[in-house]
């Protein structure tokens, strides 16, 4: 699994849309999803685990979303 | 459970069915293929086409919601919880199909349609932090609204 750390959001971020974004391509449930956004939105940074077979699209979706991320190392 | 906007699942007519008691995906899954509608709803509000709220997911006392609009569906994301006859709506994040493509109004008329359908008297909108518009970066003031207005 790839570790992305969420840092920030750039004006424009689409709360929901990330939200499902992670949905897709993490293990959270919906309320850690929601915390995770909630925690972004504050200006924390979150560390989020990605399958694989999402890793190669997630970063631009993401991106195209609003939100800034940096790639950890795998795991 | 699939209960369309006409078949409420309740001998009440939905008035005061609770919405997480429709819902069968409490622990945390997502539920495309078991999404839940919560009945009939009418628009007692000044928006334009609320008349049904669908449960999309739902984890203990956050919800999705999918509520059609006159420019397509809105998407809800929030903390929902009763106080006697207050239905508040904690750290919201609301999405429409696009940019102007939903308004105030549709936002009062979806709060009304959850409201009539908790039986409570008003419900109470704490928006989450704002990323676009006019007051980027700030959280919108608490909205409250009458149900039977």
């Amino acid at each position: 699994m790839t570790m992305v750390r969420i840092v920030g959001w750039k004006p424009g971020f689409k709360k929901v849309e990330f939200n499902w974004l992670l949905r897709e391509c993490s293990g959270l449930s919906l309320a850690e999803r929601k915390q995770h956004v909630d925690l972004i939105l504050k200006g924390e940074a979150v560390v989020i685990e990605i399958a694989p077979d999402c890793f190669d699209s997630f970063l631009d979706r993401a991106s195209g979303l609003g939100a800034i991320c940096q790639v950890g190392e795998d795991s | 459970m699939v209960v369309t906007p006409n078949q409420c699942a309740t001998p009440d007519g939905c008035a005061s069915a609770p919405i997480v008691s429709q819902a069968n995906n409490d622990q945390g899954g997502t539920s495309d293929s078991d999404s839940t509608t919560s009945g009939s709803t009418g628009d007692t509000g000044t928006g334009t086409a609320t008349n049904s709220v669908k449960i999309v997911e739902q984890q203990g006392n956050v919800y999705e919601f999918s509520i059609p609009g006159a420019n397509g569906d809105l998407s809800v994301i929030t903390e929902m919880t009763q106080n006697g006859n207050q239905l508040v709506l904690n750290g919201m994040h609301i999405q429409g199909s696009g940019s102007g493509t939903s308004s105030l109004s549709e936002l009062r008329s979806v709060a009304r349609a959850l409201g009539q359908q908790y039986g409570v008297d008003e419900v109470v909108i704490n928006g989450g932090e704002r990323t676009s518009g006019a007051n980027i970066g700030k959280n919108p003031r608490p909205i409250t609204i009458k149900v039977n207005q």
